[in-house]
């Protein structure tokens, strides 16, 4: 490729890091990978960020900017410049289902119903941040307990025929639950149907009575086709999910470099390889004057 | 700002020529606009106040863990920033346990990308 009209949205997340890659001239996807995330969570995203270069046979040159977003943007050294996750999944949903006006993001340490208008800007959010209960990462949990992996886990849910009821709002008093639950002979598809419903639950909650059609899932729980199914028995509405909405944050972040980089903010000069630890320059994204959040603490 | 250790209990000054100072400080402590007193107008108005001295891009409305007042009374916050002044607004409830501190940041710069996008 020349030209450098690549440009890559890195989502460091609390469970997995994604890379993506968006040829803004062609306007598609030319590359991304997951990963998991890990104690050095800066060496990983950049291990992975290389590596889809590799795989595309692109150069860290051929990158035009580099946004990074989600709990460890702040640690991308090579990122121009980051963006929270709430803005890119707006800006990310908006790209691939223009019409949307609430998403509802599932990943593997919180969850978010953000309310979108036309632009795909954002107009209001809500975040359950505060435990594990509602989130990929109790799912985890409960595939451990229950001896599946977490593909299965959306298997099992669909041959369910009565959802065992979780009532506790914390995930590790959950966790008892069940275990009382698999004592008392339950079926773990049961079960299965029972914490993607109260996962579902918790969403609905934090959604409120403010929900707007249509309604987009994102994040990596939303994989999982019955969460989708759960969704929509307590919210009431159809939901749709995103396409493979595990890279929503980064497909948005990378959009947003694009976005960036077409307003002349980003210059283009990634310097992965030939600087180790290069300064980041702070860019404004809708004219706001770069705050990192370690600022505002 | 507008909060119980910030420009609400020092906009009004005692009456210190009055002819009794103990009646002057109850009186100005009875104008608190604070949540506690019902109807509670006062505390909307100094908002608006502040808002077309201060011309706000966002409002974030911080109110303290069981301070319940405050509260029950961010709805009426809400709709004052959203509906009357056309800012973003964002409800924050915490302590002084710094526990919550990256996600506190996480919002409000989520908010600040709001609020510059309008």
């Amino acid at each position: 490729m020349t030209g450098s009209k690549a440009f890559a949205g890195i989502d460091s997340g609390s469970r997995t890091i994604k890379v993506v890659l968006w040829d803004a001239e062609a306007g598609c996807v030319v590359g991304r990978a997951i990963r998991d995330q890990g104690v050095e969570q800066a060496r990983r995203a950049r291990d992975l960020f290389e590596e889809v270069l590799r795989k595309q046979n692109l150069d860290p040159g051929d990158i035009a900017g580099v946004v990074a977003t989600g709990y460890g943007r702040d640690a991308i050294d090579f990122a121009d410049t980051t963006v929270t996750e709430i803005t890119c999944h707006g800006r990310g949903v908006r790209q691939q289902d223009p019409e949307a006006r609430t998403i509802v993001d599932i990943g593997g340490q919180d969850s978010k119903v953000i309310q979108i208008d036309g632009n795909g800007q954002v107009r209001d959010f809500a975040l359950n941040d505060r435990c594990a209960a509602g989130t990929g990462r109790f799912l985890e949990l409960v595939a451990e307990r229950l001896e599946v992996s977490l593909e299965d886990l959306a298997d099992l849910a669909a041959a369910s025929d009565s959802p065992s009821p979780i009532t506790s709002m914390c995930a590790v008093f959950a966790e008892s639950e069940i275990i009382g639950l698999l004592a008392g002979g339950a079926r773990r598809e049961n079960i299965v149907a029972g914490v993607e419903r109260s996962i579902a639950n918790r969403v609905g909650s934090l959604a409120g009575s403010a929900i707007c059609d249509p309604v987009v899932f994102t994040g990596g729980v939303a994989q999982l086709s019955g969460m989708r199914r759960a969704a929509e028995e307590v919210l009431g509405r159809p939901v749709r999910v995103a396409n493979d909405p595990v890279y929503t944050g980064a497909l948005g972040a990378a959009l947003i470099a694009a976005d960036l980089g077409r307003k002349g903010a980003i210059a283009g000069n990634c310097s992965i390889l030939r600087k180790p630890f290069p300064d980041r320059r702070r860019v404004a994204y809708n004219g706001q004057r770069g705050v990192r959040s370690r600022d505002l603490r | 700002m507008e909060n119980c250790t910030g420009l609400k209990p020092i906009r009004e000054d005692v009456d210190a020529d009055g002819p009794d100072p103990l009646r002057a400080i109850a009186e100005k402590y009875y104008h608190l606009p604070c949540s506690v007193m019902t109807p509670n107008e006062g505390r909307l108005d100094l908002l608006r106040e502040l808002a077309s001295e201060y011309r706000p891009d966002c409002v974030i409305d911080l109110v303290w863990q069981a301070c319940l007042t405050y509260d029950v009374e961010s709805r009426r916050i809400r709709r004052l920033a959203e509906e009357e002044l056309g800012v973003p607004y964002l409800r924050i409830e915490t302590d002084y346990s710094p526990g919550d501190s990256a996600r506190i940041a996480l919002r409000v710069e989520a908010l600040f990308e709001t609020a510059a996008a309008r």
